[in-house]
């Protein structure tokens, strides 16, 4: 079934022997961006028929008795998508470095609303509080950007931020906001706590969010925007305004805005900000079938491709794969076409909590939009007297984990372990440990997940995964157990030519083990060859309940996450793990 | 009981294209209603995604019989004159598109009538046999009352005739190399459901 839906509207299909040097190129800022290339020369009547593909003729001989032929002075419309696209940053080529082994697994959620969020219910310490009895060590409070935020939420939400550190001395509670990010989706973007966190937050917001500057739609002066704010970031911390900054995409293929080039643009306006995007999603509840949940779409991925998407997504990148997103959850796809070029970007996985599935509490009354705009927060919850099934979130800890590996269980280091790909994420506490090192067959020194191995060429490499099954109950208050472990492995070829690519024809499913019945902590070992070229290595595992060949075909991935089923998306009974990659770089 | 229309091809028909800057397929069904009503008779009513410039949006196309007896092009030029649209009308055999509006829009509006004269892109709302798609039906019953030519399931789930798809009561096929192809999805129940179902969650509001 290797099936594959290249961009219909970005096809450059040329008739065999089509000759003539008019220039039919476009990138993806032409004026005429809708109309493909066959159309586009059938119009141009300054191309005789002669020159044209037997396809562009049949078009032009359509468009003329159609009586449409005639009109294409309305195509060379003045101004209209001249203004260039925004400027690709140039980014360092490569961005290796040998990572650290962690001194410390610190789980962690970088994406939760409050009653700070127009969309949201809860107190920080709700959030807070929950997020810790369900096991985690850091979150951060992400409330909407918007008018009433920046005004006046971005500050309010502080002294509760501020509060919950006191009251809560383990858990370690950071200050961000949920970025619309101008022409895209939205984002989130944290800062490390310090005297200036409120400031620098809500300077930022005023300037690049997309609300609050009518910057929304997809424009190349909107995708400017965007990579103006991720480079502000870079100078804030550099001018020690704050000691950190980081910024991650939030469900990026949702609703198919984020484009392949502009995912580019944002890590390569800086690495050290722009990190990586949500692998998987929050609402996991969304799927719950009906009677005991919202019976929706699993993320809350049920949407269509609307005026702002980028057209060469095909409609299988709206929907979620065993819960996670497509760019991450296809294997030979967007996030490996990243990777194949060299240059860390990272996935994580999170909540989103806005309301929780069988929630209780609710909004008191007279606490409604108007009250919100008025005050910048909702007013605190209250018990319900009910149970709200339909609630599509989990809290934070409740199913998604981002486990980060620090140096010391502190601020900085987290924020430092995310920079540098520490990290795997889990889905029902499917795993209670997974570290994966890279090492030269027979030596002592290895590379832990983010990090690169450097190798003499021709040295024998392995792959060394060290699990350790789940001995507690999940919070669905059953051991799970994970019965497959694959191994992904891909081609690192530099920079692409062409930033809007999202496939990387190198990359596949090289191991796949069945590790059902194994208990306690194992160890995998995969040879993987002699080090003759520059790759990849990153590893997947799942409770092995719901699988079909990935989207690129079963000779990429036999068997992948299932595509998730609209209302009948049970998240406890299709777990993964994902881990970020090691990279393994043959020196001469 | 003819159920397929008859088969005239687009370059007998009239095509009126109105770029009217919808930002959604809300507001361009809307212009849709607005501009057609309950009209009776051979239409096929498209939305067109106008990409280019700084801010995407949706036109619409609307192709008739040459002697549909109603007023519409009439209609539609004094609602663009109106409203400040874009529109683009296009008799077969004329010369060139009788075109009007701020140009901005007429371009959107020129290139809406490009793409329905092709049948290359675009989202058909209104369509010959939209009326029998109601209900659940099998994909055979869809290509055969129903103007689809195709149904396509995602992630390469397989369609045989005898499979079963829940209409929803909501069908929105997509154009694709002159096809009509519809679009679904699994869905609770072992039934397919369309890709696009009728209530979107806005992009950008909440969530």
């Amino acid at each position: 079934m290797g099936h594959s839906h290249d961009g219909h509207t970005h096809d450059h299909e040329h008739g065999a022997g089509h000759g003539h040097g008019h220039g039919h190129d476009h990138d993806h800022h032409h004026p005429n961006t809708e109309l493909d290339a066959a159309t586009i020369a059938a119009l141009d009547e300054s191309i005789p028929d002669s020159d044209l593909s037997p396809t562009e003729v049949s078009r032009r001989t359509l468009l003329r008795s159609a009586g449409i032929l005639g009109g294409t002075a309305a195509l060379a419309v003045s101004g209209v998508g001249a203004a260039a696209a925004a400027a690709a940053p140039k980014g360092d080529s490569i961005l290796f470095k040998h990572g650290n082994k962690p001194q410390v697994w610190l789980a962690g959620d970088h994406h939760i609303h409050t009653q700070l969020s127009s969309d949201g219910l809860y107190r920080v310490i709700d959030q807070a509080r929950h997020a810790a009895a369900f096991g985690l060590d850091w979150l951060v409070i992400t409330d909407h950007g918007g008018a009433t935020h920046a005004r006046i939420g971005v500050e309010l939400v502080n002294p509760q931020i501020k509060a919950a550190r006191t009251e809560l001395k383990n858990t370690l509670i950071f200050q961000g906001l949920e970025w619309n990010i101008p022409a895209a989706e939205h984002g989130t973007v944290f800062v490390a706590p310090g005297s200036r966190e409120v400031e620098v937050l809500k300077q930022f917001e005023n300037s690049y969010d997309g609300s609050v500057n009518n910057a929304s739609s997809n424009s190349p002066a909107n995708e400017q925007l965007a990579l103006d704010g991720i480079q502000w970031l870079g100078q804030q911390v550099d001018r020690r305004r704050v000691q950190d900054a980081l910024f991650l995409a939030n469900h990026p293929a949702r609703n198919g805005v984020d484009s392949p080039h502009e995912i580019r643009n944002w890590r390569d306006a800086n690495p050290r900000i722009a990190i990586g995007f949500e692998g998987a999603p929050g609402h996991q509840a969304g799927g719950l079938p009906k009677g005991i949940g919202a019976a929706g779409a699993r993320g809350l991925y049920g949407n269509a491709p609307s005026a702002n998407s980028f057209p060469g997504y095909p409609a299988e990148s709206y929907r979620t794969w065993g819960g996670f997103d497509w760019m991450t959850a296809t294997v030979g796809g967007l996030w490996d076409s990243l990777l194949a070029e060299g240059k860390p970007w990272w996935v994580s996985a999170n909540s989103d909590s806005h309301v929780n599935w069988n929630e209780t509490s609710r909004r008191p009354d007279g606490s409604d939009q108007a009250q919100f705009d008025r005050d910048g927060r909702y007013m605190d919850p209250v018990y319900g007297n009910t149970v709200n099934p339909l609630a599509t979130d989990f809290w934070p800890g409740f199913y998604s984990r981002t486990h980060v590996g620090a140096e010391r269980r502190d601020y900085l280091s987290v924020m430092e372990g995310l920079r540098s790909g520490r990290m795997w994420v889990d889905h029902g506490m499917l795993a209670k440990g997974v570290e994966v090192e890279v090492r030269e067959v027979g030596r002592k020194h290895s590379e832990p997940l983010g990090g690169a191995l450097v190798v003499r060429r021709g040295r024998p490499v392995e792959l060394v995964v060290r699990i350790t099954t789940q001995t507690m109950p999940n919070w669905a208050n059953f051991v799970p157990l994970l019965n497959r472990v694959d191994v992904i492995r891909g081609a690192v070829k530099g920079a692409v030519g062409d930033r809007d690519t999202f496939k990387a024809p190198d990359t596949k499913v090289v191991r796949q083990w069945d590790t059902s019945g194994k208990r306690g902590t194992f160890e995998l070992t995969l040879p993987l060859g002699k080090a003759e070229e520059p790759y990849y290595v990153r590893v997947r595992g799942s409770d092995g309940n719901r699988s079909q060949p990935g989207y690129l075909g079963a000779a990429i991935d036999p068997q992948g996450p299932a595509l998730d089923v609209v209302g009948d998306a049970d998240p406890w009974t299709d777990l993964w793990f994902y881990t970020n990659p090691i990279w393994v770089l043959p020196s001469k | 009981m003819v159920l397929h229309e008859p088969d005239l091809g687009p370059a007998e028909q009239v095509i009126i294209a109105v770029d009217a800057d919808s930002r959604d397929t809300v507001e361009a069904e809307h212009l849709l209603h607005e501009l057609l009503g309950s009209m009776a008779g051979s239409v096929v009513a498209c939305t067109h995604v106008v990409a280019a410039g700084d801010r995407p949006h949706l036109a619409i196309s609307v192709t008739v019989p040459p002697d549909s007896p109603d007023g519409l092009a009439a209609r539609v030029r004094a609602w663009s004159v109106e409203r400040s649209a874009g529109a683009a009308i296009t008799r077969p055999g004329a010369s060139e598109p009788e075109l009007s509006g701020p140009s901005r829009l007429v371009r959107g509006a020129y290139a809406a009538a490009v793409e329905s004269a092709l049948g290359t892109s675009g989202r058909l709302v209104r369509f010959p046999g939209a009326e029998h798609a109601t209900g659940v039906l099998t994909a055979a019953e869809l290509r055969d009352r129903c103007g689809i030519d195709q149904v396509e399931a995602l992630g390469g789930l397989p369609v045989e005739d005898d499979t079963l798809i829940d209409t929803l009561d909501f069908i929105r096929p997509i154009r694709r190399d002159g096809q009509v192809v519809l679009l679904v999805q699994p869905a609770a129940g072992g039934v397919l459901i369309p890709f696009e179902v009728e209530h979107q969650q806005k992009c950008c509001a909440d969530h």
